[in-house]
């Protein structure tokens, strides 16, 4: 039921890195180049304000040092995204402690943010954000990641360490919930 | 008022329609199936302006890449490259200092000036990851790192590494004539690359030395 996963990446992804491993460094620009954005969208979608441009290579930096244990059962971009969030995850905790508040439930790395609402131009857009808060945030998370992504459910289910049926579930409802704030508002 | 679509197949194919992730067939039936849904185009409506929702500022491509490791192969070159000028080089300063096989040795036992040499020898790692280190390939784009192992006084005593090779075990004397001829073929390619810094020729051995992270550059 992988339904609408991204069709391209497994393969190329697994030959560039092939070529790095072989000494090809322009390899290595090409894997940036390829899921970079969607990195910084997600990070961004997670509340990040700053620090963006770091968190991503250190993303690929901490990739490439350990693309040896890479292993081809997901996707290279799902395992990118699973090291980011793993980074967000930190530094949200890191947040937590220096606020002195209660323990960040485990596995609900996405918070409200309002981040970027300078670069969202439009109404509807701007609409969609807010009903997002309306959302948990695992909800939110997969929401975000098959949206803006087009991740397939069993990427996602990697990813948040939840299953493909119950990624469905959380993703249908946040769309309804999205549509009903929408019609409301 | 936004109603769901009864084909939940097809509402599983919007998020990849959006995204342009779907394939041909399945873009296409999507295509067909909006002529008559006025759901599912409300939907799509919502994904797109979800996608524009969470757009994040452009990120920096070169920078990051900029901050990449080396490809485990080009390190292993450069440290490969790097071994072999200190040997073509040491070789070089033995048959003009002294011209025999016991001076060659003696000048691996590190003693006050020559410690820099030295450290040629107890390099295991160095070894190691050459004996493993397949056939050497034809010539990729050379790599930047491998340009700093370039040093000024190599090329000289290059000729005379292939014949004395044997004396040194480890590594190099693993590889075959052939490889020889492909690494030195390769060496000499170098000869015209300047060298950014002539006299920190050693420094590529550093990140070939097994490190506690379980580096990525031994295998
Ligand atoms: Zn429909």
């Amino acid at each position: 039921m992988d339904v609408g996963g991204r069709q391209d990446d497994g393969s190329a992804d697994i030959a560039l890195i092939e070529r790095w491993k072989g000494g090809d460094q322009r390899a290595a620009a090409e894997i940036v180049q390829r899921h970079a954005q969607a990195l910084a969208r997600f990070a961004a979608s997670s509340g990040e304000r700053e620090e963006i441009d770091e968190l991503v290579q250190d993303t690929f930096v901490r990739a490439f040092n350990s693309l040896d244990s890479f292993r081809a059962d997901s996707t290279l971009r799902t395992w990118l995204f699973t090291i980011l969030r793993r980074l967000l995850l930190d530094r949200k905790r890191a947040e937590k402690r220096r606020r002195n508040q209660v323990e960040l439930d485990e596995g609900h790395a996405v918070e409200a943010y309002d981040a970027l609402d300078t670069l969202v131009a439009d109404e509807t857009a701007i609409q969609v954000r807010r009903a997002m808060e309306r959302l948990s945030p695992l909800q939110k998370e997969v929401f975000v990641l098959r949206v803006t992504e087009g991740m397939a459910y069993g990427e996602i289910a990697k990813l948040v360490g939840s299953t493909e049926g119950a990624c469905r579930v959380h993703y249908h409802n946040a769309m309804r919930s999205v549509k009903e704030f929408l019609d409301d508002a | 008022m936004m109603h769901d679509c009864a084909d939940g197949q097809m509402r599983d194919l919007l998020p990849g329609y959006v995204n342009k992730t779907l394939s041909a067939e399945d873009h296409a039936a999507v295509d067909n199936h909006l002529a008559t849904c006025d759901d599912c185009v409300a939907e799509i409506e919502v994904i797109e302006a979800a996608v524009r929702a969470f757009a994040a500022p452009q990120v920096n491509i070169a920078k990051i890449v900029k901050a990449l490791p080396a490809t485990p192969r080009s390190a292993k070159r450069s440290m490969f490259a790097g071994t072999a000028w200190r040997v073509a080089a040491a070789i070089g300063v033995v048959l003009i200092g002294a011209g025999s096989v016991f001076a060659l040795r003696g000048f691996f036992v590190p003693a006050g000036t020559q410690t820099q040499t030295a450290a040629v020898a107890p390099a295991p790692a160095a070894s190691a990851t050459l004996a493993t280190t397949e056939p050497v390939a034809p010539p990729a784009p050379v790599a930047a790192p491998i340009a700093t192992a370039a040093t000024t006084n190599a090329p000289a005593a290059s000729s005379k590494h292939r014949g004395t090779t044997i004396s040194f075990g480890g590594g190099l004397s693993d590889l075959s004539d052939a490889q020889l001829d492909a690494l030195m073929s390769e060496l000499d390619a170098l000869d015209s690359i300047p060298s950014a810094e002539p006299e920190t020729h050693l420094t590529p051995i550093v990140p070939m030395i097994p490190q506690a992270d379980g580096g990525h550059h031994a295998q």
